[in-house]
């Protein structure tokens, strides 16, 4: 190729990247009459001092977002809010109105800064906190957007003001898991674990405890990565059996306990910490327990029981479970676990 | 020219040889035309469920086991077909299967067909194709290693969904002498009640025969055929008996049956055993043929029965039977379980009438062997030899769960002191709490009254609450909290 070729070629991939470049930075939008009305108003209202009227213009604001308005989106508004005169643009309200802009816009990486500078003069803020984390998500550092979601529960926030963006994150995390690491465990599984280890949330534990299941599952015939997954999974819904369940879940989470328990049976040797089989069983049985009748819901979690608590010495809690269970149905489990229990035991 | 997968499985499973389809060998052929049930007889063959979950449900509230026959991967070609039809579509099939809850497991959907106003699968002509590809995913899920699985392959459950059965290729498909003996064992109670259904000429023979000995001879015929209801069958005429010398006649049949017999013996044995003294000749009479099926469920039974009744001389009868049934027969496991059964009714009643009738120290050695030979777990062993006054500790601080509970409420040496026992009730573990109240409370301190109180309304630790309480109490004052609570905040001596 001639240099006089050559040097053409190279000019039009510069036009082109060029282009191409320029394309993506999104021009300022010419204000239109919406917009003009919007700037006087916030500029009369800041110079007037009156906190009222300023929220009351930023409220307006929204008005103008949306497919065909001014702003395409939110974080367009933040930008247009930012470039207003400084006595507007400095007003704390605004800043923090922009930082939930960009945040809501997804762009966190704008909504930061922005939302640093609020906690510095304001650190107890939980709704800076809880939007800080949720920036934070959205430009991927995770640990960040815990360790801010922490912080906030700590210092009082609400649940709404937290929980959906951590349901949110790990619910994310579940649908990119083809992308993580086979050696270890999912990062769905783990993220929230700093979270979860101070507030309970029954709902994503089962979650997590279904698709740590279906993921073991999913892993055979790999053994070693099978009973990792599994244990795991033990580990949530033991979380989700723990505590309030309401009346409608029981039965359900009852099941995923008994089934839990049977995992931890199994194990050769359980890792530390692990809840244990019979604790598993026991919380199966509470759950199933039928109110105010002598039925239950999952009998195989009394046989369950009966067997845990005979391999334990526990002959009385064991022999009650099985005549619980033969109180039900034929059960030739049970009648083993009775045969078992020494004469002066029981009724 | 490749030989399709199906034909090969085919020829396999006629020829009767070894033939594992995989299933992830090869996806049916699309488009080939399947052969379908003939919709236009009736049904007689094993009734497979219309909805997985509900099956499951129902076989552990009915006590009914789950037959689960893997054949989705035999699923086209009429010789497969054939196969299949012969394998589960027998009226003698379906009647042996009645007690149990049967799924067909198979991964495909297939068409439906309208059958007696409900829409059924048309490649079975029973059941679903939504149940029969959710036992699929079930099974894969339970009995799959690999994602691969032997096809075809049959599995059968007990009520509490414990694995009794499982076999590989069409050979392991259980015939109906099989399921029925299967149906016995798992669900004696339905088996005792459909007896008078499936073998109406049978045992409407026992209730119409006048003559004893007639009696006694179609009872031992029926059981010498080796029918697997026979002895539900003669468990049921027994309990429709009322004249002792039929009674007779029927116990005596119903002991040649051995082992065969337990499942439908046990409730009855069971109940005498629990309350010995409402009828005590009956009472002997289940022990006795109880010890003849099995010696050492007889053994339990009677043990059970002479810590219960109040007639210690009828309590020595029933000891004195089950050491003879011992001395029958020999030496062997069956003989050191009926012993081992009795030295712990013998040391139950040496603890509780706190005198020596007999010599404790042959029982005590039988115990002590005991666990040595792994016939009975240390716990139980140790709790036998405690009656005899004999304490054997571990003589090591408690490094587990279990063993710091059992330190709590059966010391081995000193009581734990109170002061310890107050900081247990706010252990993190609940049995360990409860544990702790219990054991305060036995040494007359109320400190953990809250703890008990909560503990007896709860399924779990409420049992054991309430018998420990009411060992205290000498009288059991039931399952309430409101019901303990005064005497669990009184503390002090009951």
């Amino acid at each position: 190729m001639s240099r006089a070729r050559a040097s053409r070629v190279t000019l039009v991939v510069a036009l082109l990247v060029g282009t191409l470049a320029g394309s993506a930075v999104v021009p300022a939008r010419a204000e239109d009459d919406a917009a003009v009305a919007a700037r006087a108003a916030l500029v009369e209202a800041a110079r007037g001092k009156d906190a009222g009227k300023v929220a009351a213009a930023l409220e307006a604001t929204d008005a103008l977002v949306g497919p065909g308005g001014t702003f395409p989106t939110r974080a367009d508004l933040a930008d247009w809010l930012g470039a207003l005169p400084k006595e507007v643009a400095a007003l704390d309200v605004v800043k923090v109105r922009r930082a939930w802009l960009y945040v809501a816009g997804k762009r966190g990486q704008d909504a930061i800064p922005l939302l640093d500078a609020a906690l510095a003069s304001d650190p107890t803020n939980t709704l800076y906190r809880a939007y800080l984390g949720e920036a934070k998500r959205q430009v991927g550092d995770l640990s960040g957007a815990m360790e801010a979601w922490l912080a906030a529960l700590k210092a009082g926030a609400p649940d709404e003001q937290v929980l959906p963006s951590v349901r949110r994150l790990v619910y994310d995390l579940h649908q990119e898991r083809a992308r993580d690491p086979k050696d270890a465990l999912p990062r769905y599984a783990t993220v929230a674990a700093p979270l979860l280890a101070v507030r309970r949330l029954p709902d994503v534990e089962e979650a997590l405890y279904d698709w740590l299941v279906y993921d073991a599952l999913a892993a055979r015939p790999d053994v070693a990565r099978g009973t990792s997954l599994r244990v795991e999974a033990v580990r949530h819904v033991a979380v989700a059996a723990t505590g309030p369940v309401a009346e409608g879940d029981r039965t359900r989470i009852a099941r995923k306990a008994l089934e839990a328990g049977l995992v931890v049976r199994a194990l050769e040797k359980a890792p530390e910490g692990l809840p244990t089989a019979f604790d598993l069983f026991a919380q199966a049985v509470r759950l199933g327990q039928v109110a105010g009748a002598d039925g239950h819901e999952v009998p195989e979690a009394l046989t369950a029981l009966a067997e845990a608590a005979l391999a334990k010495g526990r002959f009385v809690l064991a022999g009650a479970m099985a005549r619980r269970r033969l109180a039900i149905s034929d059960s030739p489990a049970a009648r083993g676990v009775l045969e078992q229990v020494p004469a002066d035991v029981g009724d | 020219m490749r030989t399709p997968w199906f034909l090969l499985a085919g020829l396999a499973v006629l020829s009767g040889l070894p033939g594992a389809v995989r299933a992830e060998d090869a996806p049916p052929a699309p488009g080939r035309r399947v052969p379908s049930a003939d919709v236009g007889k009736p049904y007689v063959g094993i009734r497979w469920e219309r909805d997985f979950d509900a099956g499951m449900r129902r076989a552990a509230k009915e006590g009914r086991g789950v037959y689960l026959c893997e054949n989705g991967r035999i699923e086209e070609g009429e010789s497969g077909t054939t196969r299949l039809w012969r394998a589960y579509q027998g009226a003698d099939l379906g009647a042996a299967t009645a007690g149990l809850v049967g799924f067909v497991v198979n991964a495909t959907a297939h068409g439906t067909k309208p059958v007696g106003g409900e829409e059924v699968c048309e490649r079975y002509g029973c059941g679903t194709c939504a149940a029969h590809r959710a036992a699929s995913a079930y099974v894969m899920a339970r009995f799959s290693a690999d994602q691969t699985i032997v096809s075809p392959s049959h599995f059968l459950l007990d009520p509490d969904g414990n694995t009794v059965y499982q076999g590989e290729y069409m050979q392991s498909a259980l015939a109906a002498p099989d399921l029925e003996a299967w149906f016995v064992k798992l669900s004696p109670r339905l088996a005792l009640r459909s007896v008078w259904g499936t073998r109406e000429l049978r045992t409407t023979a026992l209730t119409k025969t006048e003559s004893v000995p007639k009696l006694a001879a179609l009872a031992t015929a029926w059981i010498a055929t080796k029918d697997p209801l026979a002895p539900a069958g003669v468990v049921a005429a027994i309990e429709l008996e009322t004249d002792d010398a039929r009674r007779k006649a029927l116990f005596a049949a119903l002991a040649t049956a051995g082992h065969e017999a337990l499942p439908v013996i046990w409730d009855a044995v069971d109940g005498v055993a629990t309350d010995p003294d409402v009828d005590r000749a009956a009472t002997a009479a289940w022990m006795a043929l109880a010890l003849r099926v099995h010696g050492e469920f007889g053994a339990w039974a009677t043990a059970r029965a002479m810590v219960r009744t109040s007639d210690r001389t009828f309590a020595d009868r029933l000891g004195e039977g089950a050491a003879a049934r011992a001395e029958e027969l020999g030496d062997s496991p069956a003989q050191a379980g009926v012993f081992l059964s009795l030295a712990e009714a013998v040391a139950y009643d040496f603890a509780r009438r706190a005198a020596l009738h007999a010599d404790p120290t042959p029982y005590a050695d039988r115990i002590r062997r005991s666990v040595q030979a792994k016939l009975w777990p240390a716990g139980r062993a140790r709790r036998a030899l405690a009656w005899l006054g004999e304490k054997t500790p571990t003589g090591a601080p408690p490094t587990t769960r279990d063993d710091l509970r059992r330190s709590i409420v059966e010391p081995d040496g000193a009581p734990i002191a109170p002061a310890q026992l107050v900081r247990y009730l706010a252990d993190p573990v609940e049995e360990i709490r409860v544990a702790a109240a219990v054991a305060l409370r036995r040494a007359g301190d109320p400190a953990g009254a809250d703890v008990l109180l909560k503990a007896m309304e709860d399924p779990v630790e409420g049992p054991e609450v309430r018998w420990a309480l009411t060992k205290l109490a000498g009288d059991d004052r039931g399952d309430t909290a409101g019901a303990w609570e005064e005497f669990v905040r009184a503390g002090g001596a009951k």
